[in-house]
């Protein structure tokens, strides 16, 4: 009789612990599948997938500049105090209208166009553009010839005027060659945001949205989807990754 | 990483093959990364800060200097490890591990270990670091 | 009555200074460009917003010149102007000269100028850069070649096809030089597909300019004549060049200012420019073109040798003029993002770009002058490039 009533107690118990069980490997179960989802290291970057940045200039303060901050920092882009050529990947843009007097303000970095200017121009190919969108500079095989800063219709290049020391160990870079935003690409290989629109988010005024522009599901593809956007300089045909709202 | 005969003879090969896989494809594994190479062969002066791993008598001058081959990775890479990246840390989480084998063997053979006092205990009693 | 052809010697004091100098110039300018690669570029003028700079406009000045010296060569070849015929070699060698000096200077400038390797190696053929390498190593071959069909004498007969491939290849790769401009499309000064005759037509200039000046001193240092016929003929084609140039450089301006939306970078270059706009009125039109043209068409200045140095010489001036303008000009204008509104930043976004040529730029430019002549001079000196004048005459 005990048996039989630790077996009760057992099988209750039983049915809890199974229960729980199926529950926790259900959902470590979806944790996988997430994991699987996210990049691993060994994975190659995907072309069905799209990185983009949403931009809302109307969130966008003029006295605010967390995203060029964050980036900064993030890559040591700390300068020689020589604004004409020291590098800079992304920067404050203050626009007054010729007709309103209207001021507003945004953040210009490299677009990461689909169909960039400046691999168009790079004789050596070293300015590429990976199959998930994101445009970068390979700079081992960079000569430095600048002439993908002249194509560039959004002055998002810099080249590099003087030797550098202390780079982060995710963002080489070095005198000669030129360079601009990566999107943050060793962020995005592991899964976090870039720089940038963290800081936007966490010290700015979450203007900047980015994501999967290709994911429909994801956030940034509903909002293009939902609200007006537009790129800088549409006219050229450039299709870039990242876009404007309320501009 | 490859044993130290292939290392020696290939690791430019290496480099080579896994900087375009690392740029162009995103594959950031860590066998064939630079940067481990660094975090692995880089030693702390005795304020135990990092020296940087291509300064003359660190490690890859030790056989760059010899070669006289021009070193051209260090121009843009690091030559430390990020800050807050401890190296001891890493192989030596609890104050004895296997790993500390590995450590061992990233040393060349005259080059100290970091920290004097360790020196100190290691030579008094080494078997405390192999359990 | 065969042309004999002789090196050159001579002892003039004229040719041991200039040989002196072009020493001079070439150790100058390759301290320079060693010390803009090891201390980096924020040593030159160059930055962020005017990456092209004095060493351009001097590497590209050197290249048309080169594309257009050969000319003479191809006016006797292709176009069977037999007077320019004795002339043929010289040109040919000129134009490989002023080619290597040119390319001298804008590999020394780059970023990375021990990477050549790699520019050799890895190309992106959607680059006219790309492309541009292999024309520029590629005319040096076929002009070469050219030479060897006209110093060999069993080749003689092919020296018309050798002359013709030079002609159209030389064609292709000043072509290709205006689409580095011309592909632009950032650019508002530069997205044209006039780039491509304007530069065409400005190598005539330059390198018939060019010839001129070389040919004259040579024959000077050496004693020996070219005949008046040569020379004046010559004068007259540059004055029908500047002429054509001018009339391209007009078209470009006009058919930009009727679109408004271009009338921001020609009020620029125009009206607002300063220091580009003095360049390119006084510089480009006025001594470069304007004050040739009258003195080759309009008086007798022009058929005497000292009028065939100075218009020559004003013709260089006018067209580095052009160049300066087009190049750096062409960058200083900010580009137009936002149309309708006023922009501000900390990367000069909205403002004229400053630009101050620094020391080491014109030293590398120079000395990349230096390197052409004097490489001229050495091989004139080990090979037989001087068509013997006298000897002719004598003979007739």
């Amino acid at each position: 009789m005990q048996v039989t009533i630790k077996s009760k107690v057992n099988s209750k118990r039983r049915k809890l612990l199974a229960g729980a069980a199926a529950a926790a490997g259900l959902s470590s179960g979806f944790q996988l599948i997430e994991l699987a989802l996210a990049k691993s290291d060994d994975e190659v970057a995907s072309s069905l997938k799209r990185w983009g940045l949403l931009i809302d200039t109307e969130k966008c303060a003029s006295d605010c500049d967390a995203c060029v901050s964050g980036c900064n920092s993030e890559h040591n882009l700390d300068g020689f105090d020589r604004p004409e050529t020291d590098a800079q990947w992304i920067r404050k843009i203050e626009l007054t209208d010729q007709q309103t007097g209207h001021v507003s303000s945004l953040p210009m970095l490299c677009q990461h166009c689909e169909n960039p200017p400046c691999v168009d121009v790079c004789p050596t190919g070293a300015s590429f553009k990976r199959d998930d969108g994101i445009v970068l500079v390979d700079k081992h095989i960079c000569i430095g010839c600048r002439y993908c800063v002249m194509a560039c219709p959004y002055k998002a290049r810099s080249f590099i005027h003087e030797s550098l020391h202390d780079q982060k160990s995710y963002s080489p870079r070095g005198k000669g060659t030129v360079e601009s935003c990566t999107l943050c690409v060793h962020r995005i290989d592991k899964d976090q945001a870039p720089a940038c629109v963290e800081a936007c988010n966490t010290q700015g005024n979450g203007a900047m949205l980015f994501g999967d522009l290709k994911d429909e599901g994801s956030d940034i593809a509903k909002k293009i989807k939902a609200s007006s956007s537009r790129q800088v300089r549409a006219d050229l045909g450039l299709n870039t990754g990242v876009r404007y709202q309320n501009l | 990483m490859e044993p130290t005969e292939i290392m020696r003879r290939d690791h430019m090969n290496f480099l080579l093959h896994q900087r375009d896989r690392t740029v162009h494809d995103g594959i950031r594994s860590k066998q064939h990364s630079l940067n481990e190479c660094v975090n692995c062969h880089v030693q702390t002066n005795q304020s135990g800060e990092f020296i940087p791993v291509d300064a003359p008598e660190q490690f890859c001058q030790a056989c760059h200097g010899f070669a006289s081959v021009k070193l051209d990775c260090f121009e843009c890479h690091a030559t430390t490890p990020d800050e807050g990246y401890s190296a001891l840390d890493q192989l030596l989480p609890d104050g004895h591990n296997i790993s500390a084998m590995a450590f061992f063997k990233t040393r060349l053979p005259h080059q100290a270990w970091p920290g004097e006092s360790l020196s100190a205990e290691i030579a008094a009693s080494p078997s405390t670091l192999f359990p | 009555m065969t042309q004999h052809f002789k090196i050159l010697k001579s002892n003039q004091p004229g040719y041991w200074l200039s040989l002196l100098l072009f020493t001079l110039l070439i150790v100058a300018g390759y301290g320079a460009a060693h010390y803009m690669e090891t201390q980096g570029h924020w040593v030159s003028g160059m930055n962020n917003q005017i990456v092209w700079g004095l060493p351009h406009v001097f590497a590209i000045f050197l290249i048309l010149a080169a594309s257009g010296a050969i000319n003479v060569a191809s006016l006797s070849s292709v176009f069977s102007k037999q007077g320019y015929k004795p002339w043929a070699r010289m040109s040919a060698l000129l134009a490989i000269c002023l080619l290597i000096g040119g390319l001298l200077v804008l590999v020394l400038d780059l970023g990375r100028p021990e990477r050549l390797i790699v520019a050799m190696t890895y190309y992106n053929f959607k680059s006219i850069f790309a492309w541009n390498i292999f024309l520029y190593t590629g005319f040096i071959f076929v002009v070469v070649l050219y030479l060897w069909t006209m110093f060999e004498h069993s080749m003689n007969k092919y020296t018309q096809n050798a002359g013709l491939l030079a002609f159209v290849w030389r064609f292709v790769l000043t072509s290709g030089t205006g689409s580095i401009f011309g592909f632009l499309v950032a650019r508002q000064f530069f997205d044209a597909a006039m780039m491509v005759p304007i530069f065409i037509v400005l190598s005539l200039v330059l390198g018939t300019s060019v010839f001129i000046l070389v040919s004259l001193t040579v024959t000077r240092w050496d004693q020996t004549t070219i005949s008046e016929e040569t020379i004046f003929s010559l004068v007259r084609l540059l004055g029908i060049f500047i002429a054509a140039e001018l009339f391209l450089v007009a078209v470009f301006h006009l058919t930009n200012l009727y679109a408004t939306e271009h009338h921001g970078v020609e009020r620029f270059i125009l009206m607002d420019g300063g220091r580009y706009t003095r360049l390119f009125w006084l510089g480009q039109i006025v001594v470069g073109g304007m004050i040739p043209l009258g003195l080759i068409f309009l008086t007798r200045y022009g058929n005497k040798t000292v009028g065939a140095v100075v218009v020559s010489m004003l013709a260089l001036a006018g067209s580095f003029s052009q160049l300066y303008v087009t190049i750096i000009g062409g960058q200083a204008y900010p580009l137009v993002l936002f149309p309708g509104k006023d922009v501000s930043s900390s990367f000069f976004d909205g403002v004229v770009a400053h630009y101050s040529p620094s020391m080491p730029e014109l030293l590398l430019g120079l000395g990349g002058f230096g390197l052409s002549l004097m490489l001229l001079v050495i091989v004139m000196r080990v090979l037989p490039f001087l068509p013997d004048i006298r000897a002719v005459q004598i003979k007739s």
